[in-house]
């Protein structure tokens, strides 16, 4: 009974991880369940529609571009007997944000050679090294940022733009690929802030776009920019209150001009 | 700043009202499981990007509002809702409409991503988390202004149909992403209300907006 009375709490995503497995096994075996999700389903999507809003026309061409790299799986017909439900499970979810884009792709190596020499030329394998030891979430964000850089440098059209940070002297770089649709910003060196500042980057078209705050507690950041920065004409980096500001308020420590689409 | 549990305040002040409101919004309803919209993934299935194009204009409002919603920051929703399709796409030929629409079945998609995602930065870091919850951003408010708008009527007057701590457990559980744990931990009441909370929210809301296959 009471595993019966999940399928409710499942349906809102609201069972905690560990209890995430054990429901899905009953799940697979209870016809009533499935069923009434499935119902749950369309109650959850009519929530949702309270909220819609409309994304940037940017996302479109993104989403769209995207296909490219994302073959399609199996047919139902194809699949086994067991995985024949076809509403997502929690377990399906890929725990880095680049894997989707990325998980079809054989490694090349030449390219996964050249992914160790920037990660080594950036000091990231000595980083990501020490975060391990530091606190656990640090380590965990830095793993998965190591993942996702790795991946990025790995991508056939992957470009690097790098450029002095004045505050310091050392370099920060732009890595960016289209066909993965990621661009991120990773830098040593960077002085820590007093408190009160951030760093904010801002990706430059015509007027600069936030893309995001960020901290260099140990002096390392690695960033990942919003998908407009694939389009932009330039990245760059101030330094700004706390949570933010929506332009500029600084001068740039850093900016680069990106390499025009193809 | 050294607070890691997070207050029940911010939550409850953050969530949308549900009264009243004027505005107009084009929501599209692609939620009936046409024979349209199924044939429209059948396309999809075979790899037709003009119908996968069609079902992403269809459905973008939608996707978006939602990952934005539990997110709060646009460009992450961005990020998750260009992932939500890449998903969609590539998880097509399984999907079956006996089991439920298509937009549906893409909405699960996009508020599983979403509260995943809010979930593994929470891991990753708490001081993220916590700007999260100083600073709710314009975020919260586009879905504030959106959740008041006449063509959301029908669900807001659905919502208007349930007990207030009916509600308020539905909310923080769908829209927030929060675990029914957390819930209860914020509500300060026991683990199993919460549940029943939850579910006879559910339920009542389906039979409110009664009719949706």
């Amino acid at each position: 009974m009471i595993a019966h009375d999940d399928v409710y709490v499942y349906a809102v995503r609201s069972l905690p991880e560990d209890e995430v497995a054990q429901f899905e096994a009953h799940l697979a075996e209870c016809e009533p369940c499935s069923a009434e999700l499935a119902a749950l389903s369309n109650v959850t999507a009519e929530l949702a529609s309270a909220v819609a809003a409309s994304p940037p026309l940017s996302l479109r061409s993104a989403v769209m571009d995207s296909l490219r790299n994302a073959p399609q799986g199996m047919r139902r017909s194809d699949t086994p007997a067991s995985t024949t439900t076809q509403l997502p499970r929690h377990a399906a979810t890929p725990e880095a944000p680049v894997v989707p884009l990325t998980r079809s792709r054989q490694p090349r190596f030449p390219a996964i050679l050249a992914a160790a020499a920037v990660i080594a030329a950036l000091g990231f394998g000595g980083w990501a090294w020490q975060s391990r030891e530091a606190a656990q979430q640090q380590a965990q964000q830095a793993q998965a940022q190591t993942v996702q850089l790795t991946s990025l440098l790995s991508a056939a059209d992957v470009k690097t733009v790098t450029g002095k940070v004045t505050t310091s002297g050392s370099t920060g770089t732009v890595v960016m690929s289209r066909s993965q649709h990621t661009a991120m910003f990773v830098a040593t060196g960077l002085p820590s802030l007093p408190a009160g500042k951030v760093y904010e980057a801002w990706t430059i078209t015509g007027k600069p776009v936030p893309a995001g705050t960020f901290s260099a507690d140990t002096g390392k950041a690695t960033v990942r920019l919003p998908p407009q920065a694939l389009v932009a004409k330039a990245v760059a980096v101030t330094i700004e209150p706390a949570g933010g500001s929506a332009a500029p308020t600084s001068s740039p420590i850093f900016a680069v001009n990106l390499p025009r689409p193809a | 700043m050294t607070a890691v549990v997070v207050s029940p305040k911010p939550f409850l002040a953050r969530i949308p009202r549900l009264k009243g409101g004027h505005g107009r919004v084009d929501l599209v309803r692609p939620f009936a499981a046409t024979a349209d919209s199924v044939s429209v993934m059948t396309r999809i299935a075979a790899g037709d990007q003009a119908a996968f194009a069609e079902f992403y204009d269809a459905t973008s409002r939608c996707v978006f509002g939602i990952v934005l919603r539990v997110i709060r920051d646009r460009a992450q929703a961005e990020e998750v809702t260009q992932e939500v399709y890449v998903e969609a796409w590539r998880a097509s030929p399984r999907f079956d409409p006996a089991l439920g629409s298509p937009a549906a079945w893409l909405n699960t998609i996009a508020h599983r991503k979403a509260v995943d995602r809010v979930r593994s930065v929470e891991r990753r870091s708490l001081r993220e988390h916590r700007d999260r919850l100083d600073n709710p951003k314009d975020a919260l408010d586009t879905a504030e202004v959106v959740v008041e708008a006449d063509e959301a009527r029908r669900v807001r007057d659905a919502l208007g149909h349930l007990t207030e701590p009916q509600r308020t457990a539905l909310q923080l559980a769908y829209y927030e992403g929060r675990t029914y744990r957390e819930v209860a931990e914020y509500l300060e009441l026991p683990l199993g209300t919460v549940k029943t909370r939850i579910r006879d929210a559910l339920k009542r809301l389906r039979m409110q907006l009664g009719g949706v296959q």
